[in-house]
């Protein structure tokens, strides 16, 4: 008897241990998924009148949307855009900073510098690039006598003009990343290799990849992540225009609940997203965790 | 393959690191299907030659051959070397089987000579039965192993070693010392070493290089080693205990230990040098027999043996005795050598010195250590206990 009572005072110790990161986690996590999810399921009240029930009618309405596809399709154009190329960025400058280089360090902090920026000054600067008659990008092609494209207002550009800065913003992150994971990798593997005759490619592709394979786990799923997250900069560089060529989900949630006052609206645009992250992350960690070593 | 692809030979080479010699004019040779140790303390400079000689480190002067290539400037995958890690340097997200063919694979070598080589080579070091493993599913030994199977796989006529054993616990340390012995000697692999373990030098090496701030102190078998130290530092390094090291300052009769005026150990010669005595070279005798006189400190006693710490005058020596040593700590004693036992080194360089010492056991003048100075000692001269 004596045992099952301190038994059960432990488990209260352990409980009261994990109260305040439930408590946290419950009220700024999981409590408002739950309340999104409720909203979606009801229309907004006018003038006062109390929201009203209507079931999956939110839904229906999403598939009928044309504009939520195409910041859809917009999307995962983006997020095909800027998560392989940012992170073959990142795994290349981390590579070449992890060599025996002059001046190092300086090398790694400029690398790191597009991040440690906040996401609006990034794209104030970046304004500048584009903008169409004294930007620089113009000015440099118009030198070469080329008309550059208004960057920013052409909507068959825009999109491509987006990822471009988010990519740019966003290697020098996940570079450190690899660069931790690189340094981590014992020196002796490499020497065993070359005694062999290993070539760098060689050696670069059966060991070093594979060992960096939970960094590149880890990255794939934040990347995925920032791509449904971008807000800030669209706010800046074209407001999700022209035409709803840069309309990104997350931006277009935003404009829902605060641009047109949707509220519900709004809650569904965002279960989905939701649903979507969980899906992608879920087949990510079960394809890649199989091929991938933890050491 | 000949002999002579076998042979390695070292000429003048240094290593400066930010202009500080880590190994200062090397030079040796090793013969074809030799087993060589480099033995130093830490920071002796022993694994930069190494890793020289594999091509890891670039040599800042001097030259290395291999065979009668001039080597010096290769890449190491052209030396047709194959080396052993400290920390084995296993790759963690490979099995047993692909960490040992990994270099075929790198050398295209054809996958049914691989199956083949791999089989022969995981049954010679016992691995036949975790092929399938990751390197972080065995034991320290197991690791070993695989490391042993992939330096031998390559078939090269060389084989490299850094501080193999120096992860794996005592027991396994004295097994896997065999078993690399016995495959050396079975494949006729020439063999380099590196170790500051001088059990490991004594019991594996044909011959033994002993360094010291990036020189080379002495080269030879370990027998020479050990029976003719060339410097005190040689002397102390190996054996273990180490030799008592002592100075000795001068009396009436010759060279005596300081603190201790009565006995004299040497002539005049030796006066203001090192004298040395082995531990296992003491015999302890009763106070009233003949030998330097000494009192028991005290005794360490280790099963086979009993390591007995004595003072004499204002030093302290060690001796081994065999089984248990019925001595009470403050108990008077003497102590004797065989004169060839005694080595005299430098007291400034720590060079040794042809000098031979007094057979301190024959010596009747002691029974009455009052009258000592009043006798003269009879000059004797012995063969100087160098290279018996």
């Amino acid at each position: 008897m004596a045992n099952r009572a301190s038994d059960r005072r432990l488990q209260i110790y352990g409980a009261l241990l994990l109260l305040p990161a439930a408590v946290l986690l419950g009220t700024f996590a999981y409590l408002p998924t739950v309340a999104t999810l409720v909203n979606s399921l009801f229309l907004p009240g006018f003038r006062g009148a109390p929201p009203e029930f209507v079931g999956l009618e939110n839904y229906a309405l999403l598939i009928e949307d044309r504009t939520f596809w195409q910041v859809a399709r917009n999307n995962l154009l983006y997020a095909l855009g800027t998560i392989p190329t940012a992170i073959a960025l990142a795994l290349g400058m981390a590579l070449f900073v992890n060599g025996r280089l002059p001046g190092r360090g300086l090398v790694r902090m400029a690398y790191f510098t597009p991040t440690v920026l906040p996401m609006i000054a990034a794209a104030n600067i970046w304004m500048f690039f584009y903008a169409p008659q004294i930007g620089l990008f113009n000015k440099l092609l118009g030198t070469l006598g080329i008309a550059g494209p208004n960057w920013l207002g052409d909507p068959a550009v825009a999109l491509t003009s987006v990822i471009v800065m988010t990519v740019w913003k966003e290697a020098g992150f996940f570079m450190i990343f690899y660069l931790a994971a690189l340094q981590s990798i014992p020196p002796e593997l490499e020497e065993a290799a070359s005694l062999e005759g290993t070539g760098r490619w060689s050696f670069f592709w059966r060991v070093t990849f594979p060992l960096l394979m939970p960094t590149t786990l880890f990255v794939l799923i934040n990347a995925l992540i920032n791509a449904v997250r971008v807000v800030d900069h669209l706010f800046i560089l074209t407001k999700g225009g022209p035409n709803n060529a840069t309309n990104l989900l997350l931006y277009y949630v935003y404009e829902n609940a605060f641009s047109f006052f949707d509220r519900t609206y709004a809650a569904t645009i965002t279960v989905v997203i939701l649903l979507v992250l969980a899906v992608v992350a879920t087949i990510k960690f079960r394809v890649l965790d199989r091929r991938t070593h933890y050491q | 393959m000949s002999d002579n692809d076998k042979r390695i030979r070292l000429e003048d080479v240094s290593k400066l690191w930010a202009g500080v010699p880590a190994v200062d004019h090397a030079t040796f040779a090793v013969a074809p299907g030799e087993f060589v140790i480099l033995l130093g303390p830490s920071g002796c400079g022993k694994s930069t030659t190494l890793r020289m000689i594999a091509g890891l480190e670039p040599a800042s002067g001097g030259r290395i051959f291999i065979g009668e290539r001039d080597v010096t400037p290769l890449a190491p995958g052209e030396r047709g070397i194959s080396m052993v890690f400290q920390s084995y340097a296993l790759f963690p997200h490979l099995s047993v089987a692909d960490n040992i063919v990994f270099g075929l694979r790198s050398r295209k070598v054809a996958k049914d000579e691989r199956r083949e080589r791999l089989d022969r080579v995981a049954a010679l070091v016992g691995l036949t039965e975790y092929l399938a493993r990751k390197p972080a599913q065995l034991s320290g030994g197991q690791r070993q192993r695989v490391a042993l199977a992939r330096a031998i796989i390559s078939e090269h006529p060389i084989c490299l070693m850094d501080e193999p054993l120096s992860n794996l616990d005592a027991r396994l340390r004295g097994e896997m010392r065999r078993e690399i012995k016995s495959l050396q000697r079975r494949l006729g692999m020439t063999v380099i070493y590196v170790t500051h373990d001088q059990v490991e030098a004594m019991s594996m090496g044909d011959r033994v290089i002993l360094m010291q701030q990036g020189r080379i102190i002495q080269e030879g078998t370990p027998s020479e080693l050990y029976n003719a130290p060339a410097t005190a530092f040689a002397a102390s390094f190996i054996g273990s205990p180490a030799m008592n090291l002592v100075p000795l300052a001068a009396a009436a009769d010759g060279a005596v230990i300081d603190g201790e005026p009565h006995c004299s150990v040497a002539s005049h010669a030796a006066k203001g040098h090192l004298l040395g005595v082995r531990p296992e070279a003491i015999h302890l005798a009763p106070g009233d027999a003949p030998g330097v006189p000494a009192e028991v400190l005290d005794a360490e006693y280790l099963g086979a043996d009993t390591i007995v710490r004595l003072q004499v005058g204002s030093q302290t020596l060690r001796a081994r005795q065999p089984g248990v040593a019925e001595l009470r700590p403050g108990a008077a004693c003497r102590l004797q050598w065989a004169p060839g036992e005694a080595h005299f080194f430098d007291g400034e360089s720590g060079q040794r010195l042809d000098l031979a010492g007094h057979d301190v056991a024959t010596s009747r003048r002691h029974a009455n250590p009052g009258e000592a100075l009043a006798v003269p000692f009879p000059h004797r001269t012995h063969p100087p206990g160098v290279n018996p």
